[in-house]
């Protein structure tokens, strides 16, 4: 575990720092989306497709895309739900190098059956912050639980911890340490709010640590690593879809006899601009990849709830 | 990199800011339990309204006469209601809608529940339901022997699909009034069951044989609920003094090999004691008064203190009978009805009691809507009308809390503390509302709603409703 090194990606953070508006002007020149480019961070609590762009502190800017779709049946088929159900998610995150401009690569891209906020099923995906070309979440369970939120509400913020098995291919090539095949888990805990500032606008917070624990065969030897990582995200979102996104429910007062209204939330999607995404991630351990702290800005479109 | 670092932790200082602002602000009208020292109901108390009422009697319905005539006030109501519909309207597959339909149907097939009410104007569906609700008793008597009193429970499944999330109000009418027009479909389905399995019990009785397949009454005890008693296995290690209670509970519960029924052998036995009874016709006599007098409602309340009358301040009683006819309403009168019918064991007064209980499961509902006091936010109601005076809620599934307060209160009887008896009701109804998420996510999809942060908030908050409830039983059966 101890011989593998991350100075050359921090040496390559250091320089991004001083870049600045070149990246505020490629992020604008860039189309993307909604989901975090960072490894692991991630957002099951929304659903429904998205774009994002940004750049970020090494250099690098982001195109992400993300989508939530039904693409196979829930198990029990169609005769328990009639149908599929948009269990799958599928997202990709491209990045570009911008000093100097060109050398366009995937940075990460994931197919999961299931990716729901409790629990995740069978995804497959290649992620170069985790130094993974190619890595397999068998199961994820996860147990949600708000601390902050009603019925009907359009605030709330949810907590949740929880774990996942799986298997990862590391590879120099996809920005590993050391090549090698592992077993790997991961454990979760995280914070995810939205705060409804008005019926339109609303800023959402992610918050997330994580602890991935991977044993196997890492350059031919029989060895261990890990990565302890934490990540942050607050961004601000409004609604420009036509019509209200909430309705006005009349009933009559029990007590004086007039009527009198509540706020309810409308059926279906809506579509929402990111105005602007921070996104951060430090990792006091990372004994398997050679990323970086970085720090993220983004602007994004989502369709969903 | 030192800049890096700076940048990520203002991020998550700000991000933190939030939360601990939204924290801050947390609603009040969250469900509370009652303080630990309250002696619920031991402080004389001002004259209450609806503790002092005149109420009528409600015309009981124990007998055919007494049913048939009932049936036919709710086909006269039903096609005043449905008056602006034309007499044949219709929707795809009619023969499915009128056809047999259980709560394992209603619990497991969102999208033909939604596809249908898709197929109708949605303000237009109270009206339309109670069109198609009439043309199934009509027109459509099926093979299996009903009377198509399955196209009404359907109807009042999909308005009550409609109310769970919330969207009653898109009907054109009050959600009160939604509710209220639900449960005339609902007494309209039992009515017309009870009817057809109080002729065939009589039958049965007077010496006409009766075949049937195996049933409730023929299945065995599952006293080993296998996932439940795993869980509660795995939970020991976590929590061992809550082990005994899981066991105890899961034993409370009496499900039955095949059927999701719970509380049968309670509920039985409730239908035997008199005393119970005549709380139940006290009780649903009541509700059909306060139909007529809405002014009573207004009393915070005032549920609660007609019910504290009915039972001369026993609240443990109170619990039961609620707690217990909570259960009936769907499962148990499915399940239970045609059994004792088949076996000649529905006598009046059971027919009675199953009417009265199962109705009195929608009418608390609706009910304690439309006495709801607005909640401290735009978008959220309080319920406190058929609670104790130290509890209020802004969950409307009464059952959830009666349900628990009576399990709360038998366990706490065994000799389990009440701290042990709340952190099992907890994990049970954690597990329950884990799993039920994976219905709750599809069912939001297929409505084209919030699919995943609803279903957990709402989800948890029936697990502390659930707590609540157990909290009191444990704590006025000490």
């Amino acid at each position: 575990m101890g011989n593998i090194t991350r100075s050359s990606a921090r040496a390559a953070a250091a320089m991004g720092s001083r870049t600045a508006p070149t990246l505020v002007l490629s992020a604008a020149l860039t189309l993307a989306v909604h989901s975090p480019g960072l490894a692991l961070a991630d957002d099951t609590l929304h659903e429904g497709i998205s774009v994002e762009g940004g750049a970020r502190t090494d250099q690098k800017a982001l195109a992400h895309a993300q989508a939530d779709v039904a693409v196979l049946p829930f198990p029990g088929g169609v005769g328990l739900w009639n149908g599929p159900i948009d269990a799958t998610r599928l997202e990709i995150t491209a990045r570009e190098d911008l000093n100097p401009i060109g050398h366009l690569t995937v940075e990460q891209a994931r197919v999961q059956l299931i990716r729901w906020p409790h629990v995740h099923v069978l995804g497959v995906e290649h992620d170069r912050r985790m130094g993974s070309m190619l890595a397999a979440e068998v199961l994820g369970l996860y147990v949600p639980l708000p601390l902050l939120g009603e019925i009907g509400g359009r605030s709330w913020l949810v907590m949740q911890g929880g774990a996942n098995i799986g298997y990862r291919w590391l590879s120099t090539d996809a920005e590993a340490s050391a090549d090698g095949h592992v077993a790997a888990s991961t454990v979760l805990l995280s914070l995810n709010a939205q705060a409804a500032l008005s019926s339109r606008w609303a800023v959402r917070g992610l918050f997330e640590g994580t602890y991935t624990a991977a044993a196997g065969s890492i350059d031919d030897r029989a060895k261990y690593g890990h990565v302890a990582a934490f990540t942050g995200r607050l961004s601000l979102y409004v609604d420009v879809s036509r019509g209200s996104p909430i309705r006005l429910v009349p009933r009559t007062d029990p007590t004086t006899g007039g009527v009198t209204y509540r706020r309810e939330t409308n059926e279906g999607r809506r579509l929402r601009v990111m105005l602007l995404a921070i996104e951060g991630e430090t990792r006091p351990v990372d004994t398997l990849s050679t990323a970086k702290d970085i720090a993220t800005a983004k602007i994004g479109l989502e369709y969903g709830y | 990199m030192a800049t890096d670092r700076t940048a990520t932790l203002r991020g998550a200082a700000l991000f933190s800011t939030i939360a601990l602002a939204l924290l801050a602000t947390q609603s009040p009208a969250r469900a509370t339990s009652p303080p630990a020292n309250a002696a619920p109901d031991s402080h004389p108390r001002p004259r209450s309204r609806n503790a002092d009422a005149v109420v009528e009697n409600f015309l009981p319905m124990n007998r055919t006469s007494a049913l048939e005539m009932r049936v036919a006030q709710l086909h006269g109501y039903l096609a005043q209601i449905a008056a602006t519909v034309p007499t044949n309207a219709r929707i795809n597959n009619m023969g499915n809608f009128c056809g047999a339909f259980t709560f394992y149907d209603a619990a497991s097939l969102p999208r033909p529940t939604w596809l249908t009410l898709t197929e109708i104007p949605r303000d237009r569906s109270v009206e339309t339901f109670a069109r198609l609700a009439l043309e199934c008793q009509q027109d459509f008597v099926h093979e299996n022997g009903d009377q198509g009193e399955n196209g009404a429970f359907r109807a009042a499944w999909a308005l009550d699909f409609l109310y769970f999330n919330r969207l009653a109000d898109t009907t054109g009418h009050s959600v009160a009034d939604v509710l209220a027009f639900r449960d005339s479909l609902n007494e309209l389905y039992i009515a017309t069951v009870l009817l057809r399995e109080l002729g065939r019990s009589d039958a049965v009785r007077a010496g006409v044989y009766v075949e049937h397949a195996p049933d409730f009454l023929d299945a065995k005890g599952l006293s080993r609920a296998d996932v439940l008693r795993r869980f509660a296995g795995f939970l020991s290690a976590f929590s061992p003094q809550e082990q005994p209670v899981l066991d105890d509970f899961i034993q409370l519960l009496d499900l039955r090999q095949d059927y999701l029924a719970p509380f049968g052998r309670a509920t039985l036995n409730m239908m035997d004691s008199p005393d119970d009874l005549r709380v139940l016709s006290a009780f649903f006599a009541y509700e059909n008064h306060l139909r007529l007098h809405p002014e009573l409602l207004s009393e915070p309340h005032g549920g609660w203190h007609r019910l504290m009358k009915i039972t001369g301040n026993d609240a443990r009683q109170a619990v039961r009978v609620l707690g217990l006819l909570a259960s009936v309403h769907l499962i148990v009168f499915r399940d239970l009805v045609p059994a004792l019918a088949h076996r000649g064991l529905l006598t009046p007064a059971i027919a009675r009691a199953f009417y009265e209980a199962s109705l009195s499961y929608f009418m608390v509902n609706e009910l304690d809507e439309r006495a709801a006091k607005n909640g401290p936010n735009d978008h959220s109601l309080v319920y406190h009308f058929f609670f104790p005076d130290h509890y209020e809620t802004s969950n409307w599934k009464w059952y959830h809390w009666y349900n628990n307060a009576y399990s709360g209160c038998e366990l706490r009887r065994k000799g389990y503390p009440k701290a042990a008896i709340v952190g099992a009701i907890g994990s049970i109804g954690l597990l329950y509302e884990g799993m039920e998420l994976n219905m709750a996510i599809p069912w939001r999809e297929t409505m084209k709603l919030d699919p995943r942060v609803n279903p957990i908030v709402e989800g948890f908050d029936d697990v502390r409703i659930n707590q609540d409830g157990a909290a009191y039983g444990a704590e006025i059966c000490h």
